[in-house]
């Protein structure tokens, strides 16, 4: 399977409450998953139960963070992509299969990204994400 | 015939690289600029040696790939042009997957550079399907 990457439903429902202007939180956080085997990114995942068996890290540098930076950026249309970039430095060897992007209250995971394949980090290793979300109309 | 447009929804892209905290100029290991800037807030990693902000030895690159676009109409050329592009995807696919965990078991020795940059990526199925088994006869 290839590198995967979805917006998830409860993404989508907390946009949805955004908008609403209901009780909501934006793109603030981004934690690692853990597992020792590729997964493959879901809708159905969510921030308690991410893709397959992966978890989320806990330590190691790549447990639970602000995301360095969010901005926006054009893609098709002015101002239609979300970017957030991040960089974890692992302080131990650690399994890395893949990210959630998640919202301010750390309870929904906007997105969730699966690598092309397990990253074997080690002490002081880094790993840089640079992504985007474009909601496409073209 | 007239050619349809459909939208594609939300679509996400993004890269992720794995480097080590040794300078990918001289070699020497990296420090942690103390430095917190406001629009980063992350240390960034300062070599001594080179006397600048360096990045770490590429161990690897993960890269979106994204399914091929809808046809656009029913022709035997339109549906065939669909058909090439969503193989190529699968294989590009593989590809990727291949190269990456190739790259992670031979983070110490020194591999074709392309295998840890995933640029340039095979551009036509055939290229591809070489690709694939260039790297499966590696492993």
């Amino acid at each position: 399977m290839a590198q995967t990457q979805t917006v998830t439903d409860t993404g989508i429902q907390e946009l949805v409450l955004l908008w609403e202007e209901a009780l909501s939180s934006g793109m603030e956080s981004i934690v690692c998953l853990e597992m020792a085997t590729v997964c493959t990114a879901a809708v159905a995942s969510t921030f308690a139960d991410p893709a397959d068996t992966a978890i989320h890290h806990t330590d190691s540098g790549l447990l639970l963070a602000a995301i360095a930076t969010v901005g926006h950026a054009t893609t098709n249309t002015t101002g239609d992509t979300i970017t957030f970039d991040h960089v974890f430095t692992a302080t131990g060897t650690k399994n890395v299969a893949g990210i959630h992007v998640c919202n301010n209250d750390d309870d929904v995971t906007f997105v969730e990204c699966c690598f092309n394949a397990v990253l074997a980090v080690e002490n002081t290793d880094t790993i840089t994400i640079d992504g985007e979300v474009v909601i496409n109309q073209a | 015939m007239p050619e349809v447009k459909t939208s594609t929804g939300i679509r996400v892209n993004y890269s992720a690289e794995h480097r080590t905290n040794f300078c990918e100029v001289c070699g020497n290991r990296l420090t942690q600029d103390p430095t917190v800037l406001e629009e980063d807030r992350i240390l960034r990693n300062y070599c001594l040696t080179c006397n600048d902000y360096s990045k770490g030895v590429l161990v690897s690159r993960s890269i979106s790939i994204q399914p091929p676009p809808p046809p656009r109409c029913i022709k035997f050329g339109c549906m065939w042009e669909y058909y090439k592009q969503a193989v190529l995807v699968l294989l590009l696919g593989s590809y990727h997957r291949k190269r990456v965990a190739y790259s992670e078991a031979h983070r110490h020795k020194t591999i074709p550079i392309r295998y840890r940059t995933g640029e340039p990526s095979p551009e036509t199925i055939f290229k591809a399907i070489l690709a694939n088994i260039k790297l499966t006869i590696r492993r």
